[in-house]
């Protein structure tokens, strides 16, 4: 579920990324904040694993966007 | 909306004569129109036509992430263009590009130049000399009057906490278009105002059958409101251009249907710039 949020969040984070680039903004750094350990591992770490084989696809572009450095996936805590 | 008159029709229009301004020898012929109408069902498109090619041939670029905001990129400096029907909003990197733009547009159109944004689609700027300040002020306080809650007793808590709204819960209400109405109208308030985001996301799921608890809970965010219509955004002029979001997820937090609560909040520096909380 938390992942899924982070999904969603992804896309409007990268919407941003995109009208930020449109106005010579460049090299916008974007951070995710999270509470959930799992999920930021799961984010942070392109591994597959039995259990979130349910997980769909399509939410695992924030992988593919944490790996191209778009963006970054961190722990509230730390912050 | 005379600015609707400048459109170019591409569809074939007739028109019926209209009284007083017959032809004497054709009483029965019929007009053919060449530029829209403003009561036409074409002409506003006709007339968002005639803007953007005009636009283009200023050599403005069409954002990829929205469609209403034109960019022109010259040499170092940016000019933001930003379409509302026929309302626009110019700004940009450098004061002589704008005064330029303006005197441009104002020969190809006829336009009004209103001077700086104060109010714009129910949205108060308010500019001092540490940003700018986004509220909806009036537009709250018109949702009170309309609502007969412009005399209520304040209240800090836009929501009862540990309260869980139920689906039919407690006797029907007779006057369903009136809460419709009002959800409608809080979902706009949200514009500026994050903080309600949550809870008229939770009131506009009881729309179908709202009951009297629902209409207890309205009348808690009326409240808040009532006490808050000075809240809205603040964007610091010397805020850090980097990106931060928040999110979490309350699972299965509906009683009704065990569906969850997700939500985030994206911030430019310090202020909020997008959020979402849905089921």
């Amino acid at each position: 579920m938390e992942y899924r949020v982070i999904a969603n969040a992804t896309c409007e984070a990268m919407w941003m990324k995109k009208l930020m680039k449109n106005l010579c903004i460049d090299n916008l750094q974007i951070i995710i904040y999270c509470d959930n350990m799992s999920s930021i591992y799961l984010a942070n770490n392109p591994m597959f694993h039995a259990r979130t084989k349910h997980i769909e696809i399509h939410y695992h572009f924030v992988r593919e966007k944490v790996l191209s450095r778009d963006m970054q996936v961190a722990d509230m805590q730390q912050r | 909306m005379h600015n609707f008159l400048n459109g170019v029709l591409k569809e074939k229009v007739y028109m019926e004569q209209t009284q007083g301004y017959m032809h004497q020898q054709y009483p029965k012929y019929v007009c053919k129109l060449k530029k829209a109408l403003s009561h036409l069902k074409q002409a506003p498109r006709a007339w968002n036509h005639k803007l953007i090619e005009y636009l283009v041939k200023c050599d403005f670029i069409v954002s990829d992430s929205d469609s209403s905001l034109y960019i022109k990129h010259n040499r170092k400096h940016i000019v933001l263009l930003c379409i509302y029907v026929d309302d626009l909003i110019l700004t940009g990197s450098c004061g002589k590009d704008i005064q330029h733009l303006k005197e441009k547009l104002k020969e190809e159109f006829k336009i009004l130049d209103l001077g700086e944004v104060k109010y714009f689609l129910g949205i108060e700027r308010i500019k001092t000399n540490e940003g700018i300040y986004l509220i909806q002020r009036k537009y709250i306080l018109d949702l009170l009057k309309r609502y007969g809650m412009i005399g209520c007793k304040l209240l800090s808590q836009r929501m009862e906490p540990n309260v869980k709204l139920e689906k039919d819960n407690g006797e029907k209400v007779e006057n369903v278009q009136l809460y419709r109405s009002l959800i409608g109208s809080l979902l706009y308030a949200t514009i500026t105002r994050p903080d309600i985001s949550h809870v008229v996301g939770v009131l506009a799921q009881f729309m179908q059958s709202p009951t009297c608890v629902h209409l207890n809970a309205r009348r808690k965010v009326l409240r808040y409101l009532k006490g808050t219509v000075n809240h809205g955004l603040f964007y610091d002029k010397e805020n850090d251009l980097t990106v931060t979001a928040f999110n979490d997820a309350d699972w299965a937090s509906s009683v009704n249907d065990r569906r969850s609560i997700s939500g985030y909040v994206i911030l430019l520096g310090t202020t909020a710039i997008s959020w979402s909380s849905k089921k």
